[in-house]
């Protein structure tokens, strides 16, 4: 309960960033004019939604700076943010400071504040959590129900494929990709994606395996219903339970990876953030930006637990076995 | 007269320090008036004076440094020349390398580190100061004569010279090294480069040298600082092993080597320690301290920590370690002290010109972004007031930097107006400059773990993100980013350069013929500079050479093919014992005395071991 709560916590953050932490208000009066270039922005974050809905001019332009320009004087009002900063938003005089009433969680090397960057950090592991594990299920989906499905020979040669697979260290498997591949939040969630599908495909195997055998897919047999018939609508539901505590534990691992991977300064491209690269710049400064050690740390630490109570919670509502224990 | 084993960085056309300029370190704030690497006494101003001058402000640490306003920053006593009555001659010496060398024998000289351990233990027949002057290292040559048309030099060597081993060291010697170094099956590339510009090196009786340069050119010089390799060690084994390298012998004696410089091997512990003893028999002027331990300390931090235990002697520092965490730690202020001086390396974008973008083929894109490029404010809030702004390749201290050029200034303004008419309007739409329906948003490429240049990176893109200009950064591993670079894709790109010994070197980045064959990365051509680049080249008068090489400068400032940020200075720690210490432009080692000339005085000794 607790792991939900978390999780449902942090994806709303990540979701809500825009109007958490920005430098564009959230609702505004400018020149007798309504605004609302902060819940544009999470609009935004819907898919296909910034075809339909486009920021509002002047607040669109990347030199209009709306902290400047409403001047409540002339009728202009504003609802900020609660973190009136943007993730990007230097301040050269404000270096390295330590948590203050403008900047709860202070500020970074270039004066960018932490906190806006932690809160748009979400965004970005969510992201590749949710999108990389998408990618792994569907490719550990496929090849788990063709050899669990198929059997045999085919079953044979794919389980060996995947124990190859399975022998790559992951990580650096990663590292090598990334060095072909132009270095993007994308790329990272594709590589991801596709390196760790194993464990999905084994356990659909499995769940494939002990499947077909059973009288309802027999019964469809029977009636006459081909094989992409019955793994999508008779198997395929019903392996899902067990996939899906894999995914969930997959998502965490992805995040750590994810975090890693910006450490190194392979994954997400700066300036954009990401806790990795707070925890990286954090590293860089260890003797005077030691305030900026803990926010990424518990971050990714929560993230990660939460994910996992989750799917803990998930594998026990699931799993038949362990309700006979 | 002492000399080092150089010859090999001396030619290197230009190292890259990539994450040493940018990552971390900062630039050189050392004034104008300095002499390049000459102690900063009497009349040098900036971050030369250190405790010379009286304080300008309080000491701050971190964003707010002040060098000048820095105690510890060049006390008297570590320029303090060698006195002979206080001095002690039995101490031991802790330096520090970042890195285990791939092989103590000179030919196979493949970085930084590697010459700094060999350079103890051998001995030429030339060397350069801390000025970047070529000398005769008098020691060993007693006489030295030039052809009229500068093509053949004789050399007569002193009587009596010997190797570690007791075996005379004789013109032979120098011949075998140059046969070996330019035997295709020793694989030693980077010495054979340069070295290769003689024609021939031939022992005319055993203290005679005759050397014939294939061109007769005033950089020919450079090329005869080959290291020498004993010729009775190196002789055996050849016939089996051709490389030098390979073989079970070779590999001891390049472990375990025999040299005839002022120090001698003693023992070798992979990424723990190097030995070296002072060797009593040396021809030349001996070194100051009885033995000479290198500890191999890859990490910057732990250095600082060893330093400030005072478990080693001497450490290159970070900026951030010299403005920030130095000043904070009292074990430092106990028992340390720094060293500042200007050094000619320079930090820059640059600007992919070859016409692979729409971006930066006009030369007033370029100059915009460098009057977009906040640099002074650049240098006083992330640098801590260490570097020196750039105003083109040379730096301002050196006879190449003509006199009086200013860097351009910061003004977005005019910025703005120069991308207008390069024809990069803003669109009332989504306010970005578009030209031909494009959009002005470019990558700037850089190497992984370079904190400084991802700092430098965020302050530019907000800058140019209010020009209307969008900036995004690529990092990536240092050799990928070789690869992009030598191929030319990329449309921006950060670096940084060290110097060589001549501007010749820097033919290699600016003549229109490194563009497929050196590192013309950017793609500058322009036939006035290659033209003046030729002229230079075999210009024997110093003072025309020096007004060429001033007309290169000035031209390619002129086109800004990059936007040169900053000259970052040399910074060290030492303990507060060392004096003695010079300054060259790259550094406080390689070039001659270096350590050599490094003391400490009887009342502070510290190692009374036998």
């Amino acid at each position: 309960m607790v792991g939900l709560a978390l999780l449902i916590a942090l994806l709303a953050v990540a979701f809500f960033a825009p109007i958490l932490a920005s430098e564009q208000p959230i609702l505004c009066r400018y020149k007798g004019r309504l605004y609302a270039p902060g819940l544009v922005q999470v609009l935004h974050r819907i898919p296909g939604s910034p075809w339909l809905v486009s920021m509002p001019k002047p607040f669109r332009f990347p030199s209009f700076s709306p902290r400047r320009e409403i001047r409540p004087e002339e009728g202009d009002w504003a609802l900020w943010p609660p973190v009136r900063f943007g993730p990007n938003e230097v301040d050269l005089d404000l270096r390295l400071r330590g948590r203050s009433p403008g900047h709860w969680l202070g500020t970074d090397e270039v004066g960018r504040d932490v906190l806006a960057r932690m809160i748009h950090g979400a965004a970005v592991s969510m992201q590749v959590g949710f999108i990389s594990m998408g990618i792994a299920a569907l490719i550990g989906l496929a090849v788990g129900a063709l050899a669990g499905y198929a059997g045999g020979r085919t079953d044979q040669i794919i389980s060996r494929f995947i124990e190859i697979v399975m022998c790559f260290p992951t990580f650096f498997l990663i590292l090598a990709i990334l060095v072909w591949l132009k270095p993007s939040i994308y790329n990272v969630m594709i590589v991801i994606g596709i390196t760790s599908w194993t464990s999905i495909a084994r356990y659909t195997r499995g769940e494939f395996l002990r499947l077909r055998t059973l009288d309802y897919a027999l019964a469809a047999r029977a009636l006459g219903a081909g094989p992409a018939r019955i793994i999508v609508r008779h198997i395929l539901p019903n392996s899902l339970a067990p996939v899906l505590v894999v995914v969930t534990f997959g998502i965490a691992s992805a995040i750590l990876t994810e975090s890693a991977l910006s450490w190194l300064g392979f994954g997400v491209m700066p300036p954009q953030p990401s806790w990795g690269n707070i925890l990286r710049s954090a590293y860089d400064n260890l003797r005077t930006g030691g305030h900026m050690i803990y926010p990424p740390c518990i971050a990714i630490f929560f993230g990660v637990l939460c994910f996992n109570l989750v799917s803990d919670a998930l594998r026990d509502v699931t799993d038949p076995r362990l309700h006979e224990g | 007269m002492r000399a080092c084993l150089v010859g090999d960085l001396a030619r290197a056309a230009l190292p890259l320090v990539l994450s040493a300029i940018l990552g971390g370190c900062g630039g050189g704030d050392a004034g104008t008036t300095a002499s390049p690497g000459g102690p900063p006494a009497g009349g040098a101003t900036g971050g030369g004076g250190g405790s010379s001058e009286a304080p300008r402000g309080p000491l701050i640490a971190g964003v707010g440094y002040d060098p000048r306003n820095d105690p510890l920053v060049n006390p008297l006593t570590l320029q303090q020349v060698h006195d002979r009555a206080q001095a002690t001659e039995s101490e031991w010496f802790y330096a520090n390398l970042d890195g285990n060398p791939s092989s103590l024998n000179p030919i196979f000289f493949s970085s930084t580190y590697d010459n700094r351990a060999q350079g103890m233990m051998y001995d030429g027949l030339f060397t350069f100061d801390a000025k970047m002057t070529w000398k005769l290292n008098t020691s060993v040559v007693e006489s030295f004569e030039e052809s009229p048309d500068h093509k053949v030099w004789t050399v007569r060597m002193r009587p009596g010279l010997k190797w570690h081993d007791g075996h005379p060291f004789t013109a032979h010697d120098v011949a075998f090294s140059f046969q070996q170094i330019m035997d295709e099956r020793v694989p030693c590339p980077a010495v054979r480069d340069g070295t290769d510009q003689l024609e021939t090196v031939e022992a005319l009786d055993d203290r005679t040298v005759r050397m014939v340069h294939k061109e007769p050119l005033p950089t020919a010089k450079w090329n005869a600082l080959y290291p020498i390799i004993p010729k009775h060690i190196f002789e055996q084994g050849k016939a089996e092993d051709p490389t030098l390298k390979t073989s079970a012998y070779y590999a001891r004696v390049n472990r375990e080597p025999v040299g005839n410089g002022p120090y001698k091997f003693v023992e070798w512990k992979d990424n723990d320690k190097i030995v070296f003893e002072r060797w009593d028999a040396y021809h030349g002027t001996p070194g100051h301290f009885k033995r000479v331990v290198f500890r191999i300390i890859p990490d910057d931090n732990v250095s600082l920590m060893t330093l400030e235990k005072g478990e080693v002697d001497e450490v290159e520092l970070t900026s951030p370690q010299f403005a920030d965490a130095t000043v904070k730690s009292e074990e430092f202020k106990k028992r340390c002290i720094k060293a500042m001086a200007p050094q000619w390396s320079l930090s820059y974008f640059g600007w992919n010109i070859d016409g692979s973008n729409p971006f930066f083929s006009d030369p007033r894109v370029r100059r915009a972004m460098t009057h977009a490029c906040n640099i002074p404010g650049m240098i006083a809030k992330i640098a801590y007031n260490l570097p020196q702004q750039s105003a083109g390749m040379f730096h301002p201290d050196s006879w190449m930097f003509p006199k009086g050029l200013k860097p351009l200034p910061y003004d977005l303004a005019l910025a703005g107006r120069l991308l207008d008419e390069a024809g990069w309007h803003l669109s009332d739409e989504d306010g970005w400059r578009y030209k031909d329906g494009r959009r002005f948003s470019f990558t700037v490429v850089l190497s992984q773990g370079n904190t400084t240049a991802l700092e430098i990176c965020a302050v530019f893109q907000q800058d140019l993100k209010s020009l209307g200009v969008e900036m995004q950064t690529q990092v990536m591993e240092f050799a990928t980013l070789q690869e992009k670079w030598r191929k030319h894709e990329f449309q921006a790109m950060m670096a940084g350069w060290g110097t060589g010994t001549d501007p010749d070197t820097t033919w290699n980045i600016w003549h229109s013929e490194s563009y497929t064959k050196g590192r013309n990365y950017v793609g500058f051509k322009d036939p006035e500079v290659d033209a003046l680049y030729e002229r230079g080249r075999r210009e024997f008068d110093q003072e025309k050479r020096g007004a060429i090489y001033q007309e290169i400068h000035r031209r390619i400032y002129e086109k800004q093919p990059y936007t040169f940020l900053w000259h970052r200075p040399i910074l060290w720690g030492f303990n507060r014992r060392i004096r003695g210490v010079e300054f060259s432009p790259r550094g406080v080692w390689g070039f001659d005395p270096s350590i050599f000339a490094w003391w400490v005085s009887k009342s502070e000794q510290l190692y009374n071991l036998k």
